[in-house]
């Protein structure tokens, strides 16, 4: 396995999550182009107990990416809360003193701080703003010199090519992980339940608030003790977040907003190519190294392949082992339902 | 590759979970559930104090998080073991006991085989994807275990290479025997497990059975839950005809 460490090199830019530091160095030496992590506090959208990195880890872990010529970016990518906003603009500063490659950011006054405080600090608009169409990434772009943006996971292949066309930006999407058919950045279902907000708490469905109970021979997952969802035995199983919650309507217990399924477009990489998509994000801050050097190393082998004009490689698009819920699909990438 | 789309039939049975191999660090799982059978608790409670203390001087990091941590009792409970063991965490010292396995008295509570747990210390397999597959279970505080999962994570942990410590020069030795060892009780059990399966077939065919009817009622539901869809886009189809 051989990672490309030029942009000009490589057949699209493999962008990987890091929850600590092992899973940093997982990435990195699993094939990763780049790795996307964050500090430990309500700074970034993964903000669960043990996970994240405090300054001294982060400047390790750019150390070790920069020595093997990767890079590192550093998600800030929640929403201040009204009167504090000291701790994203802390998180800025200390992003830029640990030699971070960029930063991901979501909020407007947090990119105008780092615009003005930190003008030599590479700018990526986090898929967190929602922005998803010309006019809204040429206000990015104008006002902050914003270099790339993160798409949400809404939009058909057809658009992402269309947005690529207009915005005059590199243009990373998603390749797996959650399907994510939400308004990034304003979804407070989790709050609902919990009375924290996920956009500036930085956490959906916090685990101190999430419980699991077996009964009569199922599993039931509840949020805030509203119960969620349950699982007959051997039933693959859910995060339990509100919107895979199976909710009872007309008699009938279904999934009303979304099915436990992960998004994976491996298999639709040349695709993604032709529409000029810069970059590919693997999503999982939260999950372990052991995911991070599996999905990035077959990620890799299979970006590999293609750079060399090799035909897709059979059999290493199949993910469904890490799923969530044993299963996967395309997404809105290919949407039916236009 | 086939993808199953949301819309799509419900999945078949999903595989067990596969950690990702490292031959030479693999800490011999089925040696280790025989040795935990077959000694007495008291030297298995004295085995676990060693390994902490071992932990603390090669993962002093690892230790302090822990003992930084919020304060919880965490039952970890081999299913395959006869009794499981108390962690508390966010204390000094770290203390890891010998309990029953219907010992009450916890904040939380992991369940998975011996095997499992190793490689999730060690950090060869994931913890949502071994959850997202039943292959293990949790209860109460899910914020304790979250926690302990994800510091355990920052740590790359050798299992054997801890209990092989005190061991001093004949630690390595050591762990290549236990490799060999493992290889054989590994292979002894399949053969004892096919033996039983020959010996008591009718077990094999209730088990079967229940997972079937499992399955059965999964596959129901998801496609009662495709019909109500159909259904609910039929209507509005006719609606807007109307």
């Amino acid at each position: 396995m051989t990672a490309a460490t030029r942009p000009s090199d490589r057949y699209l830019e493999l962008v990987c999550p890091a929850g600590t530091p092992a899973a940093l160095r997982a990435a990195v030496d699993a094939g990763a182009d780049t790795v996307y992590c964050g500090f430990r506090d309500c700074t970034n959208a993964r903000n669960y107990p043990g996970l994240n990195f405090d300054v001294d880890e982060l400047r390790e872990g750019v150390a070790y990416a920069h020595a093997r010529d990767r890079r590192v970016l550093v998600a800030i990518n929640t929403f201040p809360r009204a009167g504090d906003a000291g701790p994203w603009h802390r998180a800025v500063d200390q992003a830029a003193a640990a030699g971070a490659d960029a930063v991901i950011l979501a909020d407007i006054g947090v990119l105008d701080y780092a615009t003005r405080r930190q003008p030599g600090l590479r700018r990526h608009l986090s898929v967190q703003a929602s922005a998803a169409n010309g006019p809204s990434l040429a206000f990015y772009r104008e006002h902050f010199d914003v270099k790339r943006v993160v798409l949400p996971r809404v939009l058909s292949v057809a658009d992402v090519a269309q947005i690529v066309a207009e915005s005059r930006l590199e243009i990373e999407v998603f390749a797996f992980g959650s399907v994510g058919p939400m308004s990034e950045g304003r979804c407070f279902l989790s709050s609902y339940f919990t009375g924290l907000s996920p956009t500036s708490e930085g956490a959906c469905a916090p685990a101190s608030h999430v419980e699991y109970l077996e009964r009569d021979g199922r599993m039931f997952s509840t949020l805030g003790k509203v119960t969620l969802n349950s699982f007959a035995r051997g039933e693959p199983a859910a995060y339990p977040t509100p919107c895979k919650g199976r909710y009872v309507t007309h008699g009938r217990a279904s999934y009303l907003f979304e099915e436990p399924v992960a998004l994976n477009a491996i298999s639709i990489l040349p695709e993604l190519k032709a529409a000029g998509v810069t970059a590919l994000k693997i999503e999982g801050r939260q999950r372990s190294r052991a995911y991070v050097a599996q999905i990035v190393g077959r990620f890799r082998d299979v970006l590999d392949a293609l750079a060399r004009g090799d035909a897709m490689p059979q059999g290493l698009g199949d993910l469904k082992g890490e799923a969530e819920g044993g299963r996967e699909t395309f997404g809105a990438y290919h949407k039916g339902w236009r | 590759m086939t993808l199953t789309t949301v819309d799509g039939a419900h999945p078949a049975p999903l595989r067990p979970a596969t950690p990702i191999p490292t031959a030479d660090s693999r800490t011999p799982s089925a040696l280790l559930r025989l040795a935990a059978t077959a000694l007495p608790r008291a030297l298995i409670a004295r085995l676990a104090g060693i390994m902490v203390r071992s932990l603390g001087g090669s993962h002093p990091k690892l230790l302090r998080d822990l003992e930084h941590a919020a304060p919880a009792r965490i039952h970890v409970l081999p299913t395959d073991l006869p009794y499981g063991f108390a962690l508390d965490i966010g204390r000094m010292p770290l203390a890891l006991t010998v309990i029953e396995r219907d010992a009450g008295g916890s904040d939380a509570a992991v369940a998975a085989s011996v095997a499992t747990l190793i490689d999730l210390l060690e950090g060869r397999i994931d913890g949502d994807t071994l959850f997202f597959r039943r292959d293990l279970s949790i209860a109460g505080s899910t914020a304790a275990i979250v926690e302990l999962r994800n510091v355990l994570d920052r740590e790359e942990i050798a299992l054997s290479a801890e209990l092989a410590r005190p061991l001093g020069r004949f630690g390595r030795p050591a762990r290549g025997l236990a490799r060999r060892l493992d290889r054989l009780v590994e292979r002894a059990g399949a053969r004892v497990a096919a033996l039983h399966r020959t010996l008591h077939p009718s077990q094999d065919a209730d088990r079967d059975t229940a997972d079937l009817l499992d399955q059965c009622r999964t596959e129901i539901a998801a496609l009662t839950s495709r019909l109500g869809k159909l259904e609910a886009r039929q209507k509005r189809r006719d609606e807007a005809r109307a």
